[in-house]
């Protein structure tokens, strides 16, 4: 059986920049890309603040948004193509898992504002990874993965499968949810939003920023990453709350678990792993859950805790992704980011959010964690390359 | 290795049907299939779920999970798959933002095509590895495949395999889906799984996999697959011991092989 899976080449864009480099430095200066939305109308949702990707910065990364097909495609296919030319793999024996919760949902929504039929089914998540696949001449297979806000992560480990299996000899997964009105008055109506930047962990936290982002990494077997790894894939697991439709369950159990058995197919005890990254949305229920599994895994010596929201936002389909990319870069830089919005403890579960950014000698083993509605829990352990 | 399949359910227009202790099969004669006329356990929210996972449900609960439950349920998996996803429900929510009653939070919660999965995760407590898949016309042959999967690397022990779908006419002039409902699930084990938990193997299910040519063995989309297994495991007359559907020279698009003779007699 598979050991692992390397990542070899990734990219991706957020409110605070086009590529990982951007988006990695402003997070060191603690910037963040919440901000007052310039594409939604002032007052129409519960918050006025998103982390929005700026028109003018996507477009001089290179992102064709203004006359492409759509803002998700054109975010999307960008950091597709420029991964998947990183990683100089046979496109023929390569394929694709994509990761999204709604895709190109502006379609269906200019169709029903417009009382126009429904358009041509674009904002089907497996139509957009089928047109994604053929315009990057893939010729592996190809399935999008809709774990709620789980999918990107959903998505790693569906890839890690494939490879496991032999389906393909590389696997490209890509994230991507943009802003929408759907979302916002989805989240709205939910009563899930903040109407400040979000503050995950902290006691003052009232609820999530949303925001929009695309990732893609390009997977291999770890028997052919030979000497192009920049991390391994080395644990996995998604677990069920089989508890409520959209709450989570509030013991931890369920993300527990999940924690538990990526660690055993890591093969790494918890005093093993270096960093968590949260999924801390910055709602009061998402953070108690965490916090106690957290707990309930690591005891009260938790390595440090860090939430990526309170830079890029909760970006949904894209989160998994683009944050796993986040950690590997963190492993790189032997740094781990202050969770920002975080200054004084707001969970019952007694964790180590870092409040302020940290250099430990090293950053070897990361875990990263994704909840989603359906009491979908998922867990995925990055090692630095020469590490697993 | 292969995998065994203990248990089928099926359901769309046309009524319901499965082999958890009887084989059931009847003409609803309803616009909508009614919680009730499936099951005598109450279900409450049954009424506030989407078309797809209704389906889904209905099609779950025809596996018997509550008249046989497993042992343990830690090590059970859910794969989903669905063609169309939400797009009914999608719809239905972007009317209603801007309306005067305002977005409605029970609608945008079944905007994800997941929640199928998850109702089937509340209702029977699983909560083992579970992944929903959006593969259009090859989600019948991605779910099964992916189970098969599971099983066979252990990270399973058994997987509910389940394809659903709540396609309108406008859905599918858009998206190239046949209109319609659908809810199949298949109870996939690992022969120790379904040895302990009594379940008897009525067939195996060797190996899986989708590609246009299956299509063409079995007809157009998800439904006439999941259909086609169902079928075969349920109503023997005119099917051999086996579906070996070929694709090409090489590849397979779906191997079962029937284990029983016989399978459950026809409830009137």
């Amino acid at each position: 059986m598979m050991r692992d899976c390397c990542i070899i080449a990734m990219d991706a864009i957020t409110a605070l920049g086009a590529g990982l480099d951007e988006t990695w430095g402003r997070m060191l200066l603690r910037e963040t890309g919440i901000r007052p939305m310039q594409r939604f109308p002032r007052g129409k949702y519960a918050t006025d603040v998103a982390a929005e990707i700026p028109d003018d910065a996507a477009a001089s990364g290179g992102f064709d948004i203004g006359d492409g097909r759509s803002r998700c495609y054109a975010l999307a296919s960008g950091v597709a193509a420029n991964a998947l030319s990183r990683a100089g793999v046979c496109a023929a024996r390569t394929g694709l898992v994509l990761s999204t919760t709604k895709a190109e949902i502006g379609e269906l929504e200019r169709s029903v504002a417009a009382g126009r039929p429904l358009g041509r089914g674009r904002f089907l998540p497996h139509r957009m990874a089928r047109d994604l696949a053929a315009d990057l001449q893939l010729g592996g297979p190809v399935a999008a993965v809709s774990n709620a806000c789980a999918s990107g992560l959903a998505a790693l480990v569906q890839a890690a499968r494939m490879l496991e299996r032999g389906d393909a000899d590389a696997v490209l997964v890509a994230g991507a949810d943009v802003l929408a009105d759907f979302t916002l008055a989805g989240f709205s109506c939910l009563g899930a939003l903040s109407p400040r930047p979000c503050r995950p962990y902290d006691a003052s936290r009232d609820g999530l920023s949303l925001g929009e982002a695309a990732a893609a990494m390009v997977l291999v077997r770890g028997d052919d990453a030979a000497g192009r790894a920049l991390a391994a894939v080395t644990g996995w697991a998604i677990t069920n709350d089989a508890n409520h439709i959209t709450s989570p369950l509030c013991t931890g159990d369920g993300l527990r678990a999940s924690i538990e058995q990526a660690l055993r197919r890591a093969r790494l005890a918890p005093s093993e792993i270096d960093f968590v990254n949260g999924h801390g949305t910055g709602t009061i229920q998402n953070d108690e859950m965490e916090a106690q599994a957290l707990h309930s895994v690591f005891g009260n010596r938790t390595p440090p805790v860090s939430s990526f929201k309170g830079y890029i936002g909760h970006t949904l389909g894209a989160a998994g992704l683009v944050e796993a990319a986040l950690c590997v870069r963190a492993m790189q830089a032997s740094t781990v980011p202050a969770s920002l919005g975080f200054s004084r403890l707001g969970v019952s579960g007694p964790i180590n959010v870092a409040a302020d950014h940290l250099d430990p000698a090293r950053v070897a083993h990361v875990l990263t964690l994704k909840c989603g509605f359906g009491g979908i829990n998922a867990a995925v352990i990055l090692s630095m390359a020469g590490h697993q | 290795m292969s995998a065994v399949i203990t248990a089928g359910g099926y359901a769309d227009e046309t009524g319901f049907g499965g082999s958890s202790t009887r084989f059931i099969w009847k003409q609803t004669g309803q616009q909508a299939v009614r919680w009730r006329s499936v099951s005598d356990v109450r279900f409450e929210r049954y009424g506030r779920l989407d078309v797809m996972s209704k389906h889904a449900l209905i099609a779950a609960d025809m596996l018997g999970l509550a008249a046989s439950p497993p042992r343990s349920l830690n090590d059970w998996a859910i794969c989903a798959a669905t063609a169309c996803g939400s797009v009914d429900v999608d719809t239905e929510f972007c009317r209603s933002i801007g309306q005067p009653g305002g977005a409605s939070p029970a609608l945008f919660t079944y905007t994800l095509p997941s929640c199928a999965m998850a109702e089937i995760a509340i209702r029977y407590r699983i909560t083992g590895p579970n992944v929903c898949l959006l593969c259009g016309d090859d989600s019948a042959f991605a779910v099964l495949r992916e189970g098969l999967g599971l099983i066979e690397s252990g990270d399973a022990a058994a997987c509910v395999c389940v394809v659903a779908d709540g396609v309108t006419p406008a859905a599918a002039e858009c998206t190239g889906c046949p209109a319609g409902k659908l809810g199949a699930a298949f109870l996939l084990e690992s022969e120790a799984a379904a040895r302990d938990n009594g379940h008897p193997p009525m067939a195996a299910l060797d190996a899986c996999q989708g590609s246009p040519a299956a299509h063409a063995a079995f007809g157009p989309g998800s439904r006439q697959v999941a259909k086609g297994l169902y079928e075969f495991l349920h109503q023997p007359e005119g099917s051999g011991p086996c579906i070996l559907r070929p694709t090409d020279s090489a590849a397979h698009a779906l191997i079962a092989r029937r284990l029983v003779d016989h399978p459950p007699e026809e409830q009137a």
